[in-house]
């Protein structure tokens, strides 16, 4: 079920929001949590009921290791076999994730390698399987280091499986989440934040239905197409893309948060405003927000505790492995680990050119992030080797110049306005503070133009999906 | 006492549901609008491409003589059939042709047409509706209980039952519309490389302002004009297309198997036969397909229908006869016409 689909908007979201509040209403608190678990299972059964076991076991498998180690950090006075409980849980997740995820790749990386022959078997990706492999590791790790309490299963299973981040993130913590189903005033229905969370969702939606899928006929016309490609399509195309892929995954996470609001719970920001950086590592600051902070936490900072000095030059190599690790993690093939390399190698120039205090002009400085950012996306969309070589050589050894396509042009014009002088919806969640007369009307207008847009022919899905 | 909804004490309690009557009352306010829009837009001279409008523009035509036949369908049906070669003939006919009109729209369709008591009604369809579940984007509400009661499974009903739900908010019929209007004002300004060449290898040479002095029959009330072809909308209900195939028809053979006829599609074609049956004889088309070739027993299709059953998908037409993959230009739809009207002739002739 997509979130920009009239089933959702008009049926799965009014149903699960109804039955939800009015458990509350009548303090049946766990039957309102069975119902929330029980929503979200249907909304993640709805796209394949082939991925239901592996999720509902994936979900038993890593609670039932947090309590062991629970029950080992209390008993023994030394953690090594908390520990080994520890790197038994990540193995057994990691090892789906490569299974389903990554054993074609490896072993037709292998076979180009070693030379035997292989033909890659048809594996159905479990939907969300990054995103809920990483949450749950993340949750193991905060068992083992004392930073997550007990909870019951019913709680671990609502905070894994909340349809509103489920599918595409963001990426929540387990204590940024879990102590928000205790708080008793977040069991009432909340007006405001029900208003935040339509504005949110409408602003989403907008974003998604009138901006993304716009700019996406003009991005596959570029990356899908056959033959020479002219600079000024390339070029067209790849920026429509970089946009099209900030309003299309900004849109799903505004989406997420807007929901998630209307059952009063706050999720993370995950995007700012990427495309006002003026560097690589201000980029990555405001880009998927969730996943930077994982890389960071959960990525960069084991890989530099792991070397015996830490130095300059050691977490410049963190970053890089990091940033490769975290482009792997986007796909599996070649072209996400450049992508990842390449993001890699940015962020250490950025860190090389901060320490130099050399200055460089804002506007220059916003072009070469730009620039870097929009090169690296298109290993990121290209569907093969082929799309890649044909974008390059059009960018920047063209056959012909060619003519703009002013619907293009004028959607990248309107796009950039956007980005650079409308607020960010973090910045609208901060200006709202009551919903008065202007928000009433804002988001009433914003939720009928969005209702209104929906499923323009088909809805689409969101690009982060296949993720 | 526990806290709950009621009790909170709050000057916004009441925003969250004041909101969403906002949203509606909007939604539902430009659906009262394009209401309005279309019954000021529609005379018996002059109408919009859609249910609504040309159900009205049929019933504000002259009603001094019978119609003899209506006919119902698609685009190939408004774009295809000629009334000016029918009224030659000294029929009196009613094109009834809507664009993305299918068979799930044909209850609505049919019951519009049988208010006018015309001797016939034509149903135009093509064969691969009959092997497919009978389906509508906009479901009418005329067109809900037939559509339910020939659908054999609950999902299909579901399936129905939603798109109905979803096709009383008028502007999720209209939205695609607005926005084409909005694309074609942004190509205006596109710079073109060059005009579209002319096909030299097989097409007719003669662009569509030629075609235009050669044959429109009708009179026109809206032209509109894209980059390889012009579409016509005329005073009486029909439509035509100018222009040219910029390449050669494949030819291809498409076996159906008459015994694997869709039940429901049939059921429904059949629901629509009896229940017109008192009013009109119904007679069901089966129309010419660009670039096909189609085999099937339709003697054994015939035997499922309790309509007689014309069948034209056998006619071939030279690529000269098409203004793209769909429809033909204003040669095929004379040719067309005047095929068709020879087929049915008999029946009208004969009526009792």
């Amino acid at each position: 079920m997509l979130f920009n689909s009239h089933l959702f908007i008009l049926l799965f979201l009014p149903i699960t929001l109804i039955g939800y509040w009015v458990l509350n209403e009548f303090h049946l608190r766990p039957l309102a949590m069975i119902w929330l678990l029980f929503s979200s299972i249907v909304f993640y059964a709805w796209w394949n009921l082939s991925y239901l076991p592996f999720f509902i076991s994936s979900i038993l498998t890593n609670y039932i290791f947090s309590k062991i180690i629970i029950n080992l950090l209390t008993r023994d006075k030394v953690a090594n076999r908390a520990r080994w409980v520890l790197g038994v849980g990540i193995s057994l997740n990691l090892i789906f994730l490569g299974y389903f995820k990554y054993s074609n790749f490896l072993l037709s990386t292998g076979s180009l390698i070693f030379g035997y022959s292989f033909t890659p078997s048809v594996l159905v990706l479990p939907l969300a399987i990054s995103f809920f492999t990483i949450q749950q590791i993340v949750f193991l790790v905060d068992t083992f280091q004392g930073l997550s309490p007990g909870v019951s299963f019913l709680k671990y299973s609502v905070y894994v499986s909340f349809f509103p981040h489920l599918i595409a993130g963001p990426i929540v913590l387990h204590n940024e989440l879990i102590p928000q189903l205790d708080r008793k005033r977040l069991q009432i229905f909340d007006s405001t934040l029900g208003v935040k969370g339509l504005l949110l969702l409408s602003i989403g939606l907008l974003k998604k239905v009138m901006i993304a899928d716009t700019l996406a006929i003009w991005a596959t016309q570029g990356f899908d197409g056959v033959g020479a490609i002219t600079f000024i399509d390339a070029w067209i195309a790849s920026i429509c893309y970089s946009l099209q892929l900030y309003f299309d995954f900004s849109g799903y996470s505004d989406m997420a948060v807007g929901i998630a609001l209307l059952f009063n719970i706050q999720l993370p920001t995950n995007f700012r405003s990427p495309y006002q950086a003026v560097n690589i590592i201000n980029f990555w600051q405001s880009w998927h927000i969730t996943l930077s902070r994982f890389i960071t936490n959960y990525l960069y900072v084991p890989i530099l505790k792991s070397f015996a000095k830490i130095d300059f030059k050691r977490s410049m190599i963190a970053t890089l492995v990091a940033m490769l690790i975290a482009g792997l993690w986007h796909g599996a093939d070649w072209r996400f680990i450049i992508f990842g390399l390449m993001h890699g190698i940015g962020l250490v120039v950025n860190h090389i050119w901060r320490k130099r205090k050399t200055p460089i002009p804002l506007v220059l400085a916003w072009l070469l992030t730009f620039f870097w950012v929009n090169l690296a996306f298109v290993f990121f969309r290209a569907p093969n080797w082929k799309s890649v070589e044909r974008m390059l050589s059009g960018m920047f050894f063209p056959d012909s110049l060619g003519l703009p396509n002013l619907q293009a042009v004028f959607m990248i014009f309107f796009t950039y306005a956007t980005v650079f002088f409308a607020p960010n919806t973090e910045k609208i969640q901060i200006r709202f503070q009551k919903p008065g007369f202007r928000w009433i009307v804002v988001t009433g207008v914003s939720l009928a133009v969005a209702v209104g847009a929906l499923e323009f022919e088909n809805a689409n899905e969101f690009l982060y999906f296949k993720f | 006492m526990q806290m709950n909804f009621f009790t909170l004490n709050s000057k916004h309690k009441y925003s969250f549901l004041i909101t969403i009557v906002f949203a509606l009352g909007i939604l539902f306010a430009i659906d009262f609008w394009i209401h309005f829009y279309i019954v000021h837009k529609t005379t018996s001279v002059q109408f919009i491409d859609n249910k609504e409008s040309k159900f009205i523009h049929l019933a504000l035509q002259e009603k001094n003589t019978p119609f003899d036949a209506i006919f119902i369908g698609s685009s190939y049906t408004k774009n295809h059939i000629s009334t000016a070669t029918f009224a030659k003939r000294g029929f009196h006919v009613y094109n009834l042709g809507i664009s993305g009109r299918l068979l799930g729209d044909f209850p609505s369709m049919t019951l519009a047409a049988n208010s006018q008591h015309p001797k016939f009604i034509i149903l135009n369809i093509s064969i691969d509706e009959l092997f497919v579940p009978p389906s509508t984007k906009f479901v009418h509400l005329d067109d809900l209980g037939p559509l339910l009661a020939s659908s054999t499974d609950l999902t299909t009903k579901a399936e129905h039952l939603w798109s109905f739900m979803l096709s009383l908010h008028s502007l999720h019929y209209y939205r695609e519309a607005v926005f084409l209007q909005f694309r074609d004002v942004i190509n205006r300004f596109t710079p073109k490389i060059k005009s579209p060449p002319m096909p030299t290898n097989l097409i007719s040479k003669v662009n569509y302002s030629d075609q235009e002095q050669l044959g429109i029959d009708c009179d026109v009330f809206k032209t509109t004009i894209y980059e390889k072809m012009k579409v016509i909308t005329c005073t009486n209900g029909d439509g035509a297309q100018l222009g040219y195939l910029d390449h050669q028809s494949p030819k291809k053979a498409v076996s159906f198997d008459a015994r694997k006829v869709n039940q429901d599609a049939i059921s429904l074609l059949n629901s629509i036969i009896n229940s017109s049956k008192e009013r009109s004889q119904i007679i069901v088309v089966l129309q010419p397909i660009w670039g096909r070739i189609v085999n099937v027993d339709f003697s054994e299709l015939e035997a499922k229908i309790n309509a007689p059953l014309l069948d034209l998908t056998s006619e071939t037409f030279s690529d000269h006869d098409w203004c793209d993959e769909a429809h033909f230009n204003i040669f095929g739809r004379n040719l067309y016409s005047n095929l068709l009207a020879d087929r049915l002739t008999p029946y009208l002739r004969h009526f009792p």
